[in-house]
This record gives structure tokens, C-alpha cells and sequence, in this order.
């Protein structure tokens, strides 16, 4: 169980780290001077990799998909690739 | 039949069949009128004849819902009901007012009618589906409210279940929304939404919680899985059937006036509006899968699946494939809505009302589970007959709609009104052969509740 | 128990009826996640220049606030199959506090939009934003319902070792709401 609550410390410290960098991302003025030169595109598919991985951390983790086999293993994966492809299409098309 | 006061049920399936038949007769009538326009005038005019189909239906489907109620509140409450004296008083005073107002319909103009019962004190006639004197809706009122107390109290002195609790709070919505047709604002756009407040909410709204409940009961009884699970079901199916289904009113606020970003919500809503009827689907083939008993009534098990897949049908894909925006503002009132609403009422709450009347109607008759082999065949024809009838009524109508919506709102060239109704002519004639059909699988339906024979008792184990 | 947690399930933890509604809400979002994405292509520029109105540090510490949330369920999941019901109702606790939180600093958000007389009707952006962040606001209350539901439940002493099904069901809404909140953070605030 010691086991337990250290995977789960785990996780939860690497959402939080995820959901900083995205944050700070934020922070950066894309217009403005200093990322003249970093593509809009490159950063929302870096937001979008992000927003992907921490659901899949929750849904395997949290959720605790990871012990599950078949159908349902894949349904949170499934969902977020779905709505990450439509705004992905959205935004980059 | 477990308890003496259930058989008050029977009184109002009777009726509802009867009306039944007259619904879809008058359905022929103006059926034909589409395609022989002059066809019973001025004896019937159009209009008359279209406020007596859709009026009758409400009223018959209402007669079906109270007996669904009187037959299975006192079996999952385990008591007598409250006072099963006020159910019958209540169904003559129903059935009485309900025929009278068809005869208004009927016999007098519209206008003369509404002056006769004094509508200018109360003006709420004039709105389609709720075309009703104001007394005649008063009449409603005071039934529905009777009819709550009355199960209401039963439930209250007995045992809690989930089919009740649904079933009340949908009873209870049709009840509560019913009151805003009494509120007839001058206001246009006004008057529209508290229409929709009524017609929406009852049949994407409330009613769907009737209908979960009823199917929940007949699957329990039919299958014998455990209660707990099918009331797991019910709890998810009625919560999704809410979400989606209030906020998805916004539908019918494109183009009435409303504020713009209805066009947003209510595409986005209604579209998920599918997903309670799938999940309805699922749940009675699981449920029968899972079965532990194999009932003897056949035509109950059919009707109970055959409403879960045709109201997700009609109800769900007929009613997505209109409910975008962009897509509606095509579409908006024309046959593709027809066709939509002819499939969802069979498929969702004409088949439910069927489904509970043939698993009661037996017992209610005094038979220990079932009729006759001979008698549950011609029902299960009569299944077929209707429900493949009204999948081509529906495809027609689809047809036709496809059809107008081009040649009046999409080509180059877009043709008046009548002329493209001349245009589709085709599509109603067959529409009227279909609709033929289906008043024979009806009447074949009536028939069988005379076949006699031997009937089969046993419930046998999987 | 040890072992029966490297078996693999054919179902998700918890109550198959629930992960059904939990399908189905997902669904809801992601095809008003795609609305969004696909209005805002047609009016980048009204997109951007009032994205740019939203406060982002707000939105930071309710992710936060919701994330710490969802780490408190599990811990309790955790300690119920410790057999540690005390510690189990305080972490439930905590979870409670993390989803109010939310709800607190969302108030603020939105008295602040109502000051400024924004409404759905003011432009795309900001119906898109209110109706989405209003849609996931109902849902964290619904979340808090139920995982208050389950504190008195653990206090109770409902739930055992062996038996605590609707824990890990209640569990499972609650991670959805804060999963849904983590696609709708960096779209609705950050993606430009």
C-alpha cells in the first residue's frame, strides 16, 4: 500500500509540474518580441501534447484504467484523441 | 394481477385503444387530403382533420400512461391503491370531456367553438396540439392532479422504488409543464417559447422519464434480472434524458427570435439528445440477454425491444439528422419533420403504451400470465404489420422531405410551396398505402385480444 | 489483495452503469470542445483578442485546486483498503475543500465578467467561454454532491476493504470533472 500512495504522489506531482508549464506558456506573449521566431503552431501542439498526457495520466492512474484490459482500457484514450484531433484539425487547418 | 385496485387500469387501456383507432383513421383521412385536397369538404376540413389526429393521440397516450400508472404503482408500492373509486370517476370525467371536445372539433367551426366555451375569458385555444377549450384544459388539469394524489398517496403509504419515484416526477414534470399553456403571451416570440415549454418538455423531457420507468417495470417482470441493476440503469438513462433533453429546447429557439447563441446550445444539446434512447437500447437487449426467466408473454418482450430500437430511431436519428442549425434552417417545418415525429411517437411512446397493455391486459383479464399461443401470434403480426408499416411511412415522408426541401429552398430555382407539394405527390400516395397497412396491423392488434385457446402458464428458468 | 490487483479486469473499477454516464458526459464536452475549436477558426482574431481578457492565474490555481482534489480521492480509496476509514473521511474532506475552492475563485471569475456587463449575448467568444466554463461549474456542484456523499458514507463506516464499489465509483465522476477541466483550461485560456 506504501506503494500505493507513492505512485500517487508521483502522478499528482507531475500534473502539477504539467499544468505549470502550461501556464507559463501562457505567459508568453506569442505576438511579442522574444518567440518572433517559435511558430503559433509549435506551442499549441505543445499545449495540446500536454492537455493529452494528463488526461491520460488521470484516466490510467487515477482512474485506474491501467488494470483494466480490452474495450475499456482505451475509453478515456480513445475520448482524447477524438477531441484532441478536432481541435487540432480546428487550429492547425 | 397481485392487487383487486389494479384493475381500474383496465378501464383506460380499453379506451386508449379505442381512441387509438380513431387516431389513425382520421391519419387516412388526411392523408389522402394531401393528394385530393377537396376529399370530405367541408365536412372535415384539413385543419380539423389534423387537430383530431395529433389531439386524439395525446389523449390516448395520456389514457395509456394513467393505466401503465393504476396497473404497476400498487404492484411496486405492494398495496391497494388509494381510491380506486376517484381513478374510475376520474376516467369517465376524462373520457367524456375528451369526446366532447373531439365533437367540438368536429361539428362546430373553430371560432364557433371557442366562443362557445368562452374563450374570451381565458383565451388559450389556437396553438397547434393545444387547440383544447380552456374549459376542456381545466378538465385536464383537474384529472391530472386527481390522478397524482391518488397514486401519489398510494406510493406514500407503501413501498419506494425507483420506478416509482421516475414515474411520479415524470407524471408530476407532464402535470407542472401542462400549466403553460394556460399563459398565451401577446407576444409572438413570447407565446412560442411557452409553447415549446409544454410540447417540448413533455415529449423530449418528462415523457421520456415515463417511458424509462414503464420499460424498466415491463423488462423487470419479463426478465427477472435483479432490480438493482435495472434501477442503475434507470438512474443513468433519466439523467442523461434531463441534460440533454431541457437544454436542448433550444432547438426550437433558431428561429423564433431568441438571443443567437441558442443556435449554439440547442445544436449542441439536442445533438447529444440520442445518447439517453441509445443507452435505452443497450439496456432492454442487455437486460433480455441477461434474462433469468423466460416469459411466456412473448409480445411483451417484442414490444418492450421493438420500442427501445424504434425510439432510438425515430427519436434519436430521425431527430439528429434535422437538428444542427445550419441543417434546420433548410429543413425547418417541413415533411422531414413529419416524418421525424411520426416515427418518434410510434417508436417511443405508442410502443411503450402497447408494451405495458400486453403484459397487463392478460393478467388483467384474469389469465394467470399470458394469452393463447394462437392469440399472442396474431399480436406479434400485428407488431410486425405496424412497425414495418410506419419504417415506411417514415421512409416516404423522409422522401418527400428531401424532395421539397430541394425544390423549394435549395436549387437555383427555388419553386412556390404548392407547386412542389404537387411535385411529391408521389411520396404521399405511397405514404397513404403504408398508412393502410398499419390501420390493418392495428385492427389485427384489436382482433387478437378475442382469440381464445389454451394459454401457457409456465415460467420457465433459463 | 496484492495479487488481485496485477489480474486485469475485463471492466473499469467501479459501477459499469456509472462509467456508461460517464461516457456519455464525455462525449458532451468533446462536441462542445470541437464547437469551440471550429467557431474560433472562423473568428481567430475575436477569439484572440478577447482571450486575452481572461485571467489566466485564476484558471491556474483552480486547476491546481481541482488536481490536488482528485489526488485526496485516491488517497482515499487508498486508505479505505488500509481498512483506515478514519483517514479515508479526511482525505474525502479535503477533496471537498479542493472542489469549493473552485467553486470560490470561479465566483470571482465570473462577478468580475458580470461587472463588466459581459453576457452570453456580448460576442462568440465570450458565449463560448461562459457556456462552457457555466456546463463544467454545474458539474463540479454535481461532483460535490456526491463526494459529500460519499464522506458521510465513510463515516458511516460504509465502506470496507472488501466492499467500497461506490467510492471508487463516486471517484471516478469526480476524476471526469477534473479531467474535462484540464482539456478546457489550456483551450479555452492558453491555445491561441
Amino acid at each position: 500500500m506504501e506503494k500505493s500512495y507513492r505512485i500517487n504522489n508521483i502522478i499528482f506531482t507531475t500534473l502539477i509540474l504539467l499544468t505549470l508549464f502550461t501556464w507559463l506558456l501562457g505567459q508568453v506573449d506569442i505576438v511579442g518580441d522574444i518567440t518572433k521566431k517559435i511558430d503559433g503552431k509549435i506551442f499549441f501542439l505543445i499545449l495540446l501534447t500536454i492537455a493529452v498526457i494528463k488526461v491520460q495520466l488521470i484516466g490510467d492512474f487515477f482512474m485506474h484504467l491501467n488494470s483494466v484490459k480490452g474495450f475499456w482500457r482505451w475509453i478515456i484514450t480513445l475520448w482524447v484523441i477524438l477531441t484532441g484531433s478536432f481541435i487540432a484539425i480546428a487550429f492547425l487547418l | 394481477m397481485k392487487y383487486e385496485s389494479q384493475s381500474v387500469a383496465k378501464l383506460y387501456f380499453i379506451a386508449a385503444i379505442g381512441l387509438f383507432v380513431g387516431q389513425i383513421v382520421f391519419g387516412l383521412v388526411m392523408g389522402l387530403q394531401y393528394v385530393m385536397g377537396d376529399f370530405m369538404f367541408p365536412e372535415i376540413p384539413f385543419n380539423v382533420a389534423r387537430m383530431v389526429h395529433t389531439n386524439l393521440l395525446i389523449v390516448w397516450l395520456l389514457f395509456g400512461f394513467m393505466g401503465a400508472a393504476y396497473y404497476l404503482i400498487p404492484e411496486e408500492a405492494e398495496t391497494e391503491l388509494h381510491s380506486p373509486m376517484l381513478a374510475k370517476l376520474m376516467f369517465w370525467v376524462f373520457l367524456v370531456a375528451g369526446a366532447l371536445t373531439i365533437l367540438g372539433y368536429l361539428l362546430v367551426p373553430y371560432s364557433t367553438l371557442a366562443e362557445m366555451t368562452g374563450n374570451s375569458l381565458l383565451p388559450t385555444m389556437g396553438r397547434e396540439f393545444l387547440e383544447q377549450p380552456t374549459i376542456t384544459k381545466i378538465g385536464i388539469v383537474i384529472v391530472a392532479l386527481s390522478f397524482l394524489y391518488n397514486v401519489g398517496f398510494t406510493v406514500l403509504k407503501g413501498r419506494k422504488t425507483v420506478i416509482t419515484l421516475v414515474l411520479l416526477i415524470g407524471l408530476a414534470g407532464l402535470a407542472i409543464f401542462f400549466l403553460f399553456s394556460f399563459y398565451n403571451p401577446d407576444n409572438l416570440v413570447k407565446d412560442k417559447y411557452y409553447w415549446w415549454f409544454v410540447v417540448h418538455l413533455w415529449v423530449e423531457g418528462v415523457w421520456e422519464l415515463i417511458m424509462a420507468s414503464i420499460l424498466a417495470f415491463v423488462l423487470i417482470k419479463t426478465t427477472g434480472v435483479d432490480r438493482e441493476i435495472i434501477e442503475k440503469w434507470l438512474y443513468i438513462i433519466i439523467a442523461m434524458a434531463l441534460i440533454t433533453g431541457l437544454i436542448g429546447t433550444g432547438h426550437h429557439f433558431f428561429w423564433i427570435g431568441a438571443p443567437e447563441y441558442w443556435l449554439w446550445w440547442g445544436s449542441i444539446f439536442s445533438a447529444l439528445e440520442p445518447i439517453p434512447f441509445f443507452m435505452m437500447t443497450v439496456f432492454a437487449f442487455n437486460m433480455v440477454n441477461k434474462r433469468r426467466i423466460n416469459h411466456p408473454n412473448q409480445p411483451a418482450v417484442l414490444w418492450a425491444l421493438g420500442t427501445a430500437v424504434m425510439a432510438f430511431l425515430g427519436a434519436g436519428v430521425w431527430g439528429f439528422m434535422h437538428t444542427l442549425a445550419p441543417v434546420n434552417y433548410y429543413t425547418h417545418g417541413t415533411q422531414i419533420t413529419a416524418a421525424h415525429g411520426h416515427m418518434a411517437f410510434y417508436g417511443a411512446y405508442v410502443m411503450i403504451v402497447l408494451a405495458i397493455i400486453s403484459y397487463a391486459m392478460p393478467l388483467l383479464r384474469g389469465r394467470k400470465a399470458c394469452n393463447s399461443a394462437a392469440s399472442q401470434v396474431a399480436e406479434m403480426w400485428s407488431f410486425w404489420l405496424m412497425t414495418i408499416s410506419m419504417v415506411f411511412i417514415t421512409l416516404f415522408l423522409t422522401g418527400a422531405g428531401i424532395l421539397q426541401v430541394y425544390l423549394q429552398r435549395f436549387s437555383d430555382e427555388p419553386m412556390s410551396f404548392m407547386v412542389v407539394q404537387d411535385k411529391i405527390e408521389l411520396f404521399y400516395w405511397m405514404r397513404e398505402g403504408a398508412g393502410v397497412v398499419f390501420l390493418i396491423g392495428l385492427l389485427l392488434y384489436v382482433y387478437s385480444f378475442f382469440i381464445g385457446g389454451e394459454e401457457r402458464t409456465v415460467e420457465e428458468k433459463v | 489483495m496484492y495479487i488481485q490487483e496485477t489480474i486485469k479486469t475485463k471492466y473499469p473499477p467501479g459501477d459499469l452503469a456509472l462509467w456508461i454516464f460517464i461516457c456519455a458526459e464525455l462525449l458532451v464536452f468533446g462536441v462542445f470542445f470541437a464547437a469551440y475549436a471550429f467557431a474560433r477558426a472562423n473568428n481567430i482574431e475575436l477569439f484572440n483578442q478577447y482571450q486575452a481578457t481572461l485571467n489566466t492565474d485564476l484558471a491556474l490555481i483552480n486547476t491546481i485546486a481541482l488536481l490536488t482534489s482528485s489526488y485526496f480521492v485516491v488517497s482515499a480509496i487508498i486508505a479505505i483498503k488500509e481498512n483506515q476509514q478514519q483517514k479515508s473521511s479526511r482525505f474525502l474532506l479535503l477533496a471537498i475543500l479542493g472542489g469549493i475552492t473552485f467553486l470560490i475563485f470561479k465566483m470571482t471569475e465570473y462577478s468580475h465578467h458580470m461587472s463588466e456587463g459581459i453576457n452570453l449575448t456580448t460576442n462568440l467568444f465570450y458565449m463560448f467561454y461562459l457556456s462552457l466554463t457555466f456546463f463544467h461549474f454545474m458539474h463540479v456542484i454535481l461532483g460535490i454532491m456526491i463526494l459529500l456523499v460519499l464522506w458521510i458514507n465513510t463515516r458511516k463506516g460504509t465502506y470496507t476493504t472488501e466492499e467500497h464499489n461506490g467510492l471508487v465509483s463516486g471517484g471516478a465522476y469526480w476524476h471526469m470533472v477534473d479531467m474535462v477541466w484540464l482539456i478546457l483550461f489550456p483551450l479555452i485560456y492558453i491555445m491561441r
